[in-house]
């Protein structure tokens, strides 16, 4: 298997590709555009969950990141830029509807959820493992779209904390509470579905 | 709207280092010996780490190059319709200046404080004119 460029590599590849699009050379954005294209659609996607509001934000977000490329400094990666313009076109897109990002974690919010969350997914102690997956995968869906948004960048995107940080402006610390709380409840809805089994 | 301001409980520090490496043994590595609270946390992640992902459509990446190019494309028209009107306007008022014969008779006609007025307003005419016709270009179709 391959293995992973050095960041390095990576920062010099973003930088490479950005004096590319500066330059207007043929196709450049086009490729910035396929490169990044699947990480701007997951951000959009998992804060406003509508297909075609999800296509018109993501090309507004292209849009936004070629007429503001030249702010572009090359001190992080060009993954954590995008994702930054991405979050805030969706948000602006949350706030408009007036749809609230984020939400308390009320205590007992564990157990509630855990009844709602997958009542027509019947569980077995030897539920296979995608059984087990779509019940973690339907109770995301109902999380507050931050949350949702936090757990997509951190462990399907692999973006670290920090950077997370500066995509979505808030400090480490609260990503981390975030991030804990909203793993402690899937943990909790696992075991609580499993645990209604005889 | 600002986000809305969230109480954060303390976080149990051994509980987050739990989910830490129930995540990095989802991930394959440091899969073995792994505690009861890690183990359920490496199944979390393995969870989360299979959620399924939406794509773009095919041809995203191409629409949102056409869709950039028509936008360009329709902004560069209007600015150079706007300036070629402004060049049209100078030219005449200067040509008018200069070499009409029948602009002898204006100068005598009028003050040079009123002739200067007469051209300040045929300006504006042509400049309101030019600003006109380069909103109706640069309207999107639809609105047309």
């Amino acid at each position: 298997m391959a293995s992973p460029p050095h960041p390095t590599q990576s920062i010099d590849a973003d930088r490479a590709l950005v004096e590319a699009v500066l330059a207007q050379r043929p196709g450049a954005f086009e490729r910035l555009v396929r490169e990044y294209q699947n990480l701007c659609w997951h951000v959009v996607d998992r804060m406003v969950r509508h297909p075609d509001d999800t296509r018109e934000l993501c090309q507004e977000a292209f849009l936004r990141i070629h007429q503001t490329l030249h702010q572009y400094r090359g001190e992080s990666a060009l993954k954590s830029w995008v994702a930054q313009v991405a979050y805030s076109v969706a948000k602006r897109h949350l706030e408009r509807k007036r749809i609230p990002l984020a939400q308390d974690w009320p205590d007992d919010q564990g157990p509630s959820l855990a009844q709602r969350v997958g009542a027509d997914i019947d569980l077995e102690e030897s539920a296979s493992e995608d059984e087990r997956h779509a019940l973690v995968h339907a109770a995301v869906a109902t999380l507050p779209p931050l949350q949702r948004t936090l757990l997509t960048l951190y462990h399907l995107e692999e973006i670290p904390i920090g950077d997370i940080a500066r995509v979505t402006g808030l400090a480490e610390g609260t990503i981390k509470s975030h991030l804990f709380r909203s793993r402690k409840l899937l943990r909790g809805i696992l075991e609580s579905r499993l645990g209604e089994c005889p | 709207m600002p986000v809305k301001k969230v109480d954060h409980p303390p976080m149990d520090d051994a509980e987050w280092a739990a989910q830490e490496r129930g995540m990095r043994g989802a991930s394959g590595a440091g899969e073995h010996g792994l505690s009861g609270a890690e183990a359920a946390y490496r199944e979390v992640a393995d969870a989360l780490a299979s959620m399924p992902r939406s794509e773009p459509p095919a041809h995203f990446a191409s629409d949102v190059v056409k869709c950039l190019a028509q936008r360009e494309s329709g902004l560069e028209r209007a600015l150079s319709r706007l300036l070629l009107a402004a060049f049209v306007v100078a030219a005449a008022v200067l040509g008018a200046l200069n070499f009409a014969p029948g602009l002898q008779l204006l100068r005598a006609s009028f003050s040079e404080e009123g002739l200067g007025w007469i051209v300040l307003v045929a300006g504006c005419v042509g400049l309101s004119w030019a600003t006109r016709r380069a909103r109706e270009i640069s309207a999107p179709p639809s609105a047309t």
